[in-house]
């Protein structure tokens, strides 16, 4: 399984995919320093979280596992190479994957790079704040590193599987699908309501970030209604369902 | 229809194809094909389009037949990886990992096979296929005739007790032809099952002494070359050489036995014999003594149309 997951290391992370990756990356960085640079009333993490809630989850972190999930497998049925991974006394269950955690490998580091990046200007343009706890006591809103990477983590996972199974049962058109679903469904369908959240992957993703966030009064901004251990569950099925799914679809493939 | 020298069933069956069909949709593309195979070098012969491909990949798991059984080493092929450890495939497809040297691919496949050294076993591999000098380099700058070698070597790395190789000679120059022919040979003397399609006949001359032909996705005929070839030395056959000093070349020619015709047309000389296989031998070693550069050989009547033609009526 270690020589296929490096195989699609190094599948994945070269050329014009990751330029494109990382330019859709650097986004975040680029505004969060804007507005370090424009603001006048500093409140990085708050803006953190709102940077977080509105471009990178619903659209940079699945574009990012689009680009790396749909090619994994997409680009070897495509380019006729499976075939040597295929006739080969491997199963097909470390066959997908290793071809899924080399998709989420490259898209978990490249987002959490991303947002450490953001964190990091965002903790340089925040002022130390306190608020009032439910218990009663005070406490300092502190820094959403953590709850973000937590967050983008699962989400990487999550989308990567996703797409993984995108790209087995669509190689050409995987690309094409995917974009329309990013931006249609989890871009914006999932952010007009509640009930069509539940049926994205996002909506799961802000239960996290919502549950990581604690009783800070920045979970306001994510406001989900999803528990954070529902929320997780959910993830964690959608990527061990979807690795499922692509090593089930492995053993009915035909090669023609 | 046809002919057939009787289907010879080998005394140890190691490929087993009953009633075997491959259909999409109206098209047929196989059709109830029953053979078996043993040690040694078969090959499996038919003009572009026959269904010979279809056959190997369903010989290979790589696609499901629609009706019909295919058994290699007594178990089924479907789906079942742990059969695949005594398989090797040379696909016919060119597409490579661009992005992997020559050693790299073969030694993922030898890792893929979970083999003790697969370094070792990935060199060894090159070795046979005369590759060495080039392993470092990467795949997509490979030539034809060197992307089919590092196929056959990935294919070898794990020696395979069965061998399937589609098209295997293709891009190859006559000495490195020659020098793969000896590989497949020694393999089938060494009591591996190799199974060679291709359609041309000279390529499979030399080695198979079994053939199975398929004729628009039937089998057309099967059994020992030598009686299926018999039947085609009445024809004399055209090949065309392209080389950089034609007279010379002629003149060489014209002294092989089974020479009956030459035409020089500028840098080509198209020979007509009735015996390919001594023209193909001699070709190498002529032009090697009388220092003429051959840039390209045709069999002109070796696509195997003509002698289907002849063979099915």
């Amino acid at each position: 399984m270690i020589a296929i997951f490096l195989l699609g290391l190094r599948a994945l992370g070269r050329g014009r995919r990751l330029l494109a990756v990382g330019v859709l990356l650097i986004i975040p960085p680029l505004l969060a320093l804007l507005y370090a640079l424009t603001t006048t009333q500093p409140d990085g993490h708050r803006f953190v979280v709102q940077l977080f809630n509105q471009v990178t989850l619903p659209i940079l972190l699945p574009l990012t596992a689009m680009i790396f999930g749909t090619s994994a497998l997409g680009s070897e049925i495509e380019d006729r190479t499976l075939i040597y991974l295929t006739l080969r006394p491997v199963s097909r269950l470390s066959i997908a994957l290793a071809k899924c955690l080399a998709a989420a490998v490259l898209t978990v580091a490249l987002i959490e790079g991303s947002l450490f990046l953001v964190n990091l200007l965002g903790a340089l343009n925040d002022v130390s704040r306190t608020y009032l706890a439910p218990n009663g006591s005070t406490k300092a809103q502190g820094s959403v590193l953590a709850p973000t990477l937590i967050a983008g983590l699962l989400g990487g996972l999550a989308y990567s599987a996703a797409f993984l199974v995108l790209g087995r049962f669509a190689p050409k058109r995987g690309l094409l699908i995917g974009f329309v679903y990013v931006l249609g469904w989890e871009g914006l369908a999932a952010g007009l309501s509640t009930a069509l959240a539940t049926f994205s992957v996002r909506g799961y993703v802000q239960g996290v970030l919502d549950a990581a966030l604690g009783d800070s009064p920045l979970n306001a901004l994510t406001a989900s209604p999803l528990g954070g251990s529902v929320s997780g569950i959910v993830l964690v099925g959608i990527t061990l369902g979807g690795v499922a799914v692509a090593a089930l679809s492995l053993r009915r493939i035909e090669l023609p | 229809m046809g002919y057939a020298s009787g289907p010879a069933t080998p005394a140890k069956v190691t490929i087993e194809v009953e009633g075997v069909s491959k259909w999409y949709g109206d098209k047929v593309a196989v059709s109830d094909l029953s053979f078996t195979v043993g040690p040694g070098v078969t090959a499996l012969l038919g003009p572009n389009g026959a269904g010979k491909s279809t056959t190997l990949k369903m010989l290979t798991g790589q696609l499901r037949p629609s009706q019909g059984r295919v058994r290699v080493l007594g178990r089924p092929v479907i789906d079942n990886p742990r059969l695949y450890r005594q398989i090797g495939l040379v696909p016919e497809q060119e597409e490579l990992y661009p992005f992997l040297s020559g050693r790299a691919f073969v030694e993922l496949a030898a890792r893929l096979h979970k083999l003790p050294h697969p370094r070792e076993a990935a060199r060894a591999a090159l070795a046979t296929v005369d590759l060495l000098d080039a392993q470092d380099r990467k795949l997509r700058g490979y030539s034809k005739g060197m992307r089919q070698r590092v196929k056959i070597a990935q294919a070898l790395v794990h020696e395979p007790e069965v061998l399937f190789l589609d098209e295997p000679l293709t891009g190859a120059d006559p000495r490195q032809r020659l020098a793969l022919m000896e590989v497949f040979e020694k393999l089938g003397a060494a009591g591996r099952t190799v199974l060679i399609s291709s359609h041309i006949l000279t390529e499979v001359e030399r080695m198979g002494t079994t053939v199975l032909v398929i004729a628009q996705g039937k089998l057309a005929a099967e059994g020992d070359f030598h009686q299926i070839r018999a039947l085609m030395d009445d024809h004399p056959r055209r090949v065309r050489i392209h080389s950089d000093n034609p007279r010379a070349l002629a003149a060489a020619l014209i002294r092989l036995s089974g020479t009956r015709g030459l035409e020089i047309d500028g840098e080509l000389v198209v020979v007509e014999t009735t015996a390919a296989l001594e023209l193909y031998h001699a070709l190498p070693r002529a032009a090697q003594q009388d220092r003429i550069r051959l840039h390209e050989i045709t069999g002109l009547d070796d696509d195997l149309e003509s002698v289907f033609r002849y063979l099915v009526g």
